[in-house]
């Protein structure tokens, strides 16, 4: 029996449980647009934008005009918020809990690699993205080789 | 470290990656396992089709047969892919196994009236560190 969990957050619902059941349907066949660039922003920009544009708390780095834009431009078609994180209980090898966050854009999929105060937005194929999921799953010691 | 394998009768070859040896061997295809552990295979099938049979005629069925075979059979990606130098599709699934997640990699070429397909299956818990080795599989391959 698995010792790891994980708890799949997608906009406002919440599932945990094993990969078995059935995590990766979060992923479905999405268009790598070959034009597709990382996109590199502040964190607050993002949460901002993710949050329709309200203001951020006075003191928190402020977006520029150009990021904002650019968020807006990613976001318009609409998008998929969602969020896996695994955890381990303590019984097991103490690696303690992961975590793969993506946006499912219009424009394709963007994993989010988060390097604060910014965070980058990469276009990433959905086989890329299961391969970081079952990654995630799988553990240090299983994913030798992996290949994103 | 790899071996390349010939089917004696199907036309196609491939690197045999060094911890799969071959298996089963048939008329129209060859069986290719992990030798630690026989949850690992690649898997390589030719079938004759139609003179008109199309690509994507030939992955959508394979899909809904898989889907109809399967329990929880997800399609997760469906991608344009070279095999042997000609325009193929390459396909990634999900599905459970006797209360197993696994995964499959799929690769499909036609030519020459034939529908070729290479399949790489293993426990999602070990992808990660197959996916590689599915990968120069599958580049490997020729007719």
């Amino acid at each position: 029996m698995s010792a790891r969990e994980l708890e799949v957050r997608r906009e406002d619902r919440r599932a945990v449980g094993r990969v078995e059941d059935g995590v990766a349907r979060v992923l479905v066949p999405r268009p790598l647009s070959p034009a597709a660039a990382p996109l590199r922003v502040l964190e607050s920009a993002l949460v901002a934008a993710l949050a329709g544009g309200e203001p951020e708390p006075v003191g928190a780095p402020q977006p520029t005009a150009w990021e904002a834009e650019a968020l807006r431009g990613l976001l318009a078609a609409g998008y998929v918020h969602w969020r896996v994180e695994m955890r381990e209980s303590a019984s097991t090898d103490g690696v303690g809990g992961a975590e793969l966050e993506v946006l499912d854009t219009g424009g394709g999929l963007r994993l989010l690699g988060f390097h604060p105060p910014e965070v980058e937005l990469a276009p990433a194929s959905a086989t890329a993205v299961f391969r970081r999921l079952a990654a995630l799953v799988s553990g240090p010691k299983r994913s030798e080789g992996a290949t994103g | 470290m790899s071996e390349r394998y010939a089917h004696p009768h199907a036309r196609f070859s491939l690197s045999v990656p060094a911890p799969f040896a071959l298996l089963e061997e048939e008329p129209d295809r060859a069986v290719l396992a992990l030798e630690a552990a026989g949850d690992a295979t690649l898997i390589a099938t030719v079938e004759a089709l139609p003179a008109d049979a199309r690509l994507a005629e030939l992955a959508d069925a394979g899909l809904e047969a898989l889907a109809r075979e399967l329990v929880g059979f997800h399609v997760l990606d469906r991608t344009p892919a070279v095999l042997d130098g000609q325009r193929g599709v390459r396909t990634l699934a999900h599905h459970v196994a006797e209360g197993r997640a696994m995964t499959l990699e799929q690769w499909r070429l036609l030519a020459d009236g034939q529908g070729l397909t290479l399949s790489g299956s293993c426990p999602t818990l070990d992808y990660p560190a197959l996916a590689a080795v599915f990968d120069a599989a599958a580049g490997s391959f020729r007719r």
